[in-house]
This record gives C-alpha cells, structure tokens and sequence, in this order.
C-alpha cells in the first residue's frame, strides 16, 4: 500500500490544479486579511491572530471546503478519469489495496494539507503581530482539534461520491454541488429553529465549532477590547467527535463495497 | 502412493521454482487442513523438481510434497507448461452476452494472438486476466492460482496494455514511468531510462503525453508494461498507430522479448498478417466464443494451399463437387469463387467433372490461405 500511495502523491504533486489550489490554499488567508483591512481601514501589520479569527477566520475552513473538494477528487477520481488506475489494479494490487491506499491520500491530502493551509496563517500572524487579545489561545486550539473530525466527515462523503462517480471532474460538479443543496438546506433549518441541527450536516457542524455567540467589551489599560466567549461544551466535542467518524466510516465503507465488484473499463 | 484421485489442487513446478511463489500458492489455496504426519496427504497436489529440500526445510508445518517432477495431463499439453487456463469463463453485462464459456490454455513462451472483430470478447478477456472485470462464470486460472488473493500474485508477474494506453495527458513519458515505477516499488530508476530506450522513447524530453502521437502512446504503453520485467504480457492492439517502420521495430521487440527473455505474450489485433509473422499460437473469437485454437503449425497445415475456381454457374458447380468428387472442404466466397482445400493434386478431374456436368470453369488458380483467409473461412463457418 505504501507503493501506492507514493504512487498517488507523486501524481498529485504533479499536477497543475492541485498546485494552483495549494496556492490558493496558502494565498487565500493572506488575501482575506488584507481584504479586511482595507475594509476596516486596518493596515496589514495591526492584525493579530486572534483579530484574526474572530473577523474572518470563522469563515475560512467553508471556503477550504472547495479545496478539499479538489484534492478528494483528484486523489480518489483522478487516476480513474484517466484510466490509469487499471494499472495498479493490473499490476497485482488487491482492490482493497487500490481503494484504501486512495482514501488515506484522500486524507493526507483533504485533511493533512487543507488543515496545515488553515493552521499557518495564524502562526504568521502571531509571529508577525502577535497573538492578541480577543479569543484564547487554548480554546482556539481545542476549537481547531475538534474542527479535524467534521472535516474528516466530510472529506469521506467527497470521497464516497468521487469513488460512486469514478472521476475527478464527475466527483468535483457532483460534491460542490451537493454542498450548494447543503448550505441551502442549513440555512432553512436555522431559519426554523426548532431542532438542533449541528450534527445534520458536516458543514454546519464545522460552522457551529468555529463560530462563536457571545462577546463581551471590556477597558483594559485605556483600550476597549472585544472577548469573545470561545468555551467549548463537552457535549459538542464528544457529539461531533462520534457523529463525524461513525459517518466517515459509513462512507468509506459503502466506497469500498462499490469499488471491490465493480467492473474498471 | 495415495490415491491421486482425491487431490483438489494441483501446482506443478519446475526444478527452478521460486519458493517464494511456491508458498504464495500454497497459501492462495487456502489449505485449511493441516496433516498429521509426513506421509498423510491435504487436498493438494504438489509437484516439484529440485526445490523439495529447500521446501523441507523451510516448512513451519507439515505437508506432503509429491515428487514428481512434470506431469503430463494430456497427450499435446504439458501442465508445467501452462501458465493460463480458461475454463468455460462467461460474462454477462446486463443482457449482453459478452464471453460464453470461453476455454483456452496458454503455453509459458508462446505467443498468442487472439483475433476477433470488434466486440467479439478479446477485450473483456484481457480484462478478466488483468482483474478489472469480474467473470460471470467459469473459472480463470493463472500461475497455478484461482482465487483472487492467487491470481493477484500472478499479476505480479503479468503486464497489460489494453484498449488504449492510459497515461497522464500533462505528464512527460518519464514521469509516467516514475509514477508506475513507484506503484510497482521498483527501487532501480534505471529501469525508467532502459525500458525508454527499448520503446525507441528515449528522447522525448519533457514533451507531455499529450502533445504524442498514437504511435508514441504506443510505444509509452510498452514501455509502462515492460517497466516491471514481466513474464507475461497481455497486449491488446500494441501495433495501432504505428508506421511501417514502427511495426517491424516493435514486431521484431516482441520476439527479441519472447526468445530471449522468455516472455509469454498474448496480443491482439487487427493486422493478421503482423500476428502471422509473429505468433506460435492462435485464438479465433467471435460473438464471445472460440471459433478455433490452433498452433501456428497447425495452421500451416490448415491453410496450405487452395485452387480458387471460377466457373459461369458456381452454384452448380457446387453441387458437382459434392456429389460427383466427394469433396467436402470447400467454400463460396463472397465475390462467389469457390475455393477448394482438399484434392489439390486432382484438379484435372476436378476440372474435368465440372465441364462434363455442364459447368464452365473460366477461372482456376492455386493459392494459399494466409491467416485472414483463415480467420474469415473459420468466422462464416461461425
């Protein structure tokens, strides 16, 4: 399995859109911070980490969403599009070989590289600026952590649709689009208000850890701050935890029972 | 000796077996019982040469090992020979009838050309012994092996090239290597600049796939199946695209493969007179059945020569041929000549019986079939 996931990496590194999409990975967050700034009327040197977060970082894990997308599709579908898959199934790799070393670069990629695009920004900023004083830095972390499993959830359903689909551009078209039905259907929900719809979702789980409600302003030393309240329910870590890998789970499996009968043509 | 009758399996190996691949087919086929002694047999039937003692030695458990050193299983073939073997395999997609029991035997170093019209079944056979299709039925046999754990050990030792060469579009030909160099874990990269050098590929530099030729694709197909030193390659249409030139480097490739390293292959095509020149056996399919297997000596019996007549009443003359020369082996074409396959060395009495029975022959020639005249007789034959 380990020769095949060099094998899917190389490729993937070696392609065009996966690099123009860790660059925009990595440009995105620097792109939105100035954004703001300007907006704001803040310069780019008096943003902290954690101004950071609480103006824009919220947002920024939906829009990493579409590079997730990218990466499943390419790692699960891309070698599929091209056919070239019928080479590692030919070459004696069991199917269950095939498929899972997929879903691991799946994750490597999906996860690993989007997370690491999400995460680096704030150690630039809090190099560079300083952390702040809005959030905690401790439950921003704990925040973060738990961020990893809706992602997971939803890096599986990518892959499961990739994989039912067969292809990169199919998975692509079919997974933005039901992230579209998705965000659509979340934000009737929340106009209803009737039931908790935290865990319907992968995305408005995702939503719920990163956003947050309450906020105080308080003087300190002469200067108004903005606290936010950043604590995070054991209910909501646990329930996010279990309810993200128990789908992941369901949708990696029912790839597999696809992927091991079916015909490659 | 116990009795032979009540072996499930049998393995057959030469003196030089790996004992590596001994005990993956040991284990592929899933031997459940385990013996009590040395001289109690499990339900298989192991044959060895010189490698008994090395496995002796090397056993953690305890099986017999029958010694004998080939077996020969019918008159015309000998089993350690046999490297492939199709029985009654059938594939259905939805409706459609894609392989109807299809049986074949592939020798170790023949070359095999498996010859059909499109959509006849040759591709979904290459794809049943590549694993990327699944049979509907019957059973695939490859290296000893018949279960999927088994028959994906076989692979290791196996390439294909089907239908088209797939390739990554915006990769250059080395990188399309590189890729199948990781996947097989080949540690030499070496290997990517010979296999390059060998499909004449050496000098693309860093043109993309895409910007190739179909004879360049071609040959970067070959190049991906010949990446892993294969032992037996499965090609499916290898010379289409290539020019005149191209066809006789890769033809003469082939039997350099076939000679010199003892490579079996299996190819496809639609140019018989390329595979005439090239293989030592041949699979006639059609409509997902064998119309024919024949040696390539076999079919130079079979073809030989032939008279073609044409007379101003070929059906007439049919019938005279028939009833008044008791000849069998002949056929109409389709431009309506008759040819005659049979009683070559009484053509004046041929002649002769048609003229008195009323018919003209305005046209008689000696030839010989090559191996599409065969293919097409063998085809309408159906």
């Amino acid at each position: 399995m380990h020769n095949l996931i060099k094998s899917q990496n190389y490729t993937l590194r070696h392609d065009l859109l996966t690099v123009i999409t860790i660059i925009s990975l990595f440009t995105i967050p620097y792109m939105t911070v100035y954004l703001d700034g300007v907006l704001e009327g803040v310069s780019l040197g008096g943003i902290t980490a954690s101004k950071y977060m609480v103006t824009v970082g919220a947002a920024i894990p939906e829009i990493f969403l579409f590079g997730v997308m990218i990466f499943v599709a390419k790692a699960v579908g891309g070698d599929g599009s091209d056919k070239t898959i019928n080479y590692e199934l030919s070459s004696g790799h069991s199917r269950a070989r095939v498929y899972w070393s997929r879903i691991l670069t799946g994750y490597i990629w999906g996860v690993g590289i989007t997370c690491l695009a999400i995460f680096i920004p704030y150690v630039v900023l809090t190099m560079i600026n300083g952390w702040g004083d809005n959030i905690s830095l401790n439950e921003l972390m704990v925040r973060f952590v738990i961020m990893i499993f809706p992602m997971i959830r939803l890096t599986g359903a990518f892959m499961l649709v990739t994989s039912l689909t067969g292809n990169a551009g199919g998975g692509m078209a079919i997974c933005y689009g039901i992230e579209c039905i998705e965000v659509m259907l979340d934000a009737v929900f929340e106009e209803m208000a009737s039931f908790d719809r935290t865990y319907i979702f992968g995305i408005s789980n995702l939503a719920k850890i990163l956003t947050y409600n309450n906020s105080w302003e308080f003087v300190e030393n002469g200067k108004t701050v903005t606290w936010f309240d950043y604590a995070t329910s054991n209910d909501l870590i646990i329930k996010t935890i279990v309810v993200s890998l128990f789908l992941a789970g369901i949708y990696v499996t029912l790839g597999y029972i696809v992927f091991k009968k079916r015909d490659n043509g | 000796m116990a009795d032979k009758k009540k072996f499930k399996t049998t393995f057959v190996y030469d003196g030089d077996a790996d004992i590596g691949d001994i005990f993956a087919d040991i284990f592929a086929s899933k031997i459940k019982e385990k013996s009590q002694g040395i001289n109690q047999f499990v339900p298989c039937d192991f044959y060895f040469g010189k490698t008994l003692n090395d496995l002796r030695n090397s056993l953690s458990f305890r099986f017999i090992v029958l010694l004998v050193k080939k077996k020969s299983i019918s008159g015309e073939w000998n089993m350690s020979e046999i490297i492939v073997d199709v029985k009654n395999l059938t594939k259905q997609y939805g409706k459609q009838l894609a392989l109807d029991n299809v049986s074949f035997r592939i020798r170790k170093g023949s070359i095999v050309g498996l010859i059909g019209p499109n959509g006849a079944g040759k591709t979904t056979i290459m794809k049943i012994m590549a694993g990327l299709a699944f049979p509907t039925g019957g059973e695939l046999e490859m290296y000893g092996a018949t279960d999927e754990k088994g028959l994906n050990h076989a692979r290791t030792r196996m390439s294909f090239m089907i239908e088209t060469p797939y390739e990554k579009e915006r990769m250059t030909a080395r990188e399309n290597l590189e890729k199948q160099r990781l996947q097989k874990g080949i540690p030499d990269k070496k290997r990517i600049d010979e296999v390059l050098e060998i499909v004449n590929l050496q000098d693309t530099g860093k043109k993309i796939v895409k910007n190739f030729s179909l004879g360049m694709r071609q040959r970067l197909g070959l190049a991906n199946a010949l990446m892993g030193k294969p032992e037996f390659m499965v090609l499916d249409e290898p010379i289409n695209g290539l020019d005149p030139e191209g066809i006789v480097e890769i033809r003469e490739l082939f039997r350099k493969l076939n000679k010199e390293e003892d490579i079996t292959m299996v190819i496809s095509s639609h140019i018989l007179s390329e595979l005439s020149l090239l293989c030592t056996d041949y699979i006639f399919i059609n409509h997902g059945q064998i119309k024919g297997i024949f040696t390539a000596d076999e079919l130079r019996a079979e073809c030989s020569e032939y008279y073609q007549i044409d007379t101003d009443n070929n059906e007439k003359a049919s019938v005279i041929l028939t009833k008044t020369m008791g000849i069998e082996k002949f056929d109409v074409q389709e431009t309506g000549q008759i040819r005659i396959y049979e009683k070559l060395d009484d053509i004046h009495n041929i002649s002769k019986a048609l003229y008195e029975g009323g018919v003209i022959p305005v046209e008689i020639s000696r030839n010989e079939v090559n191996l599409e005249d065969y293919y097409m007789r063998k085809v309408q034959e159906g």
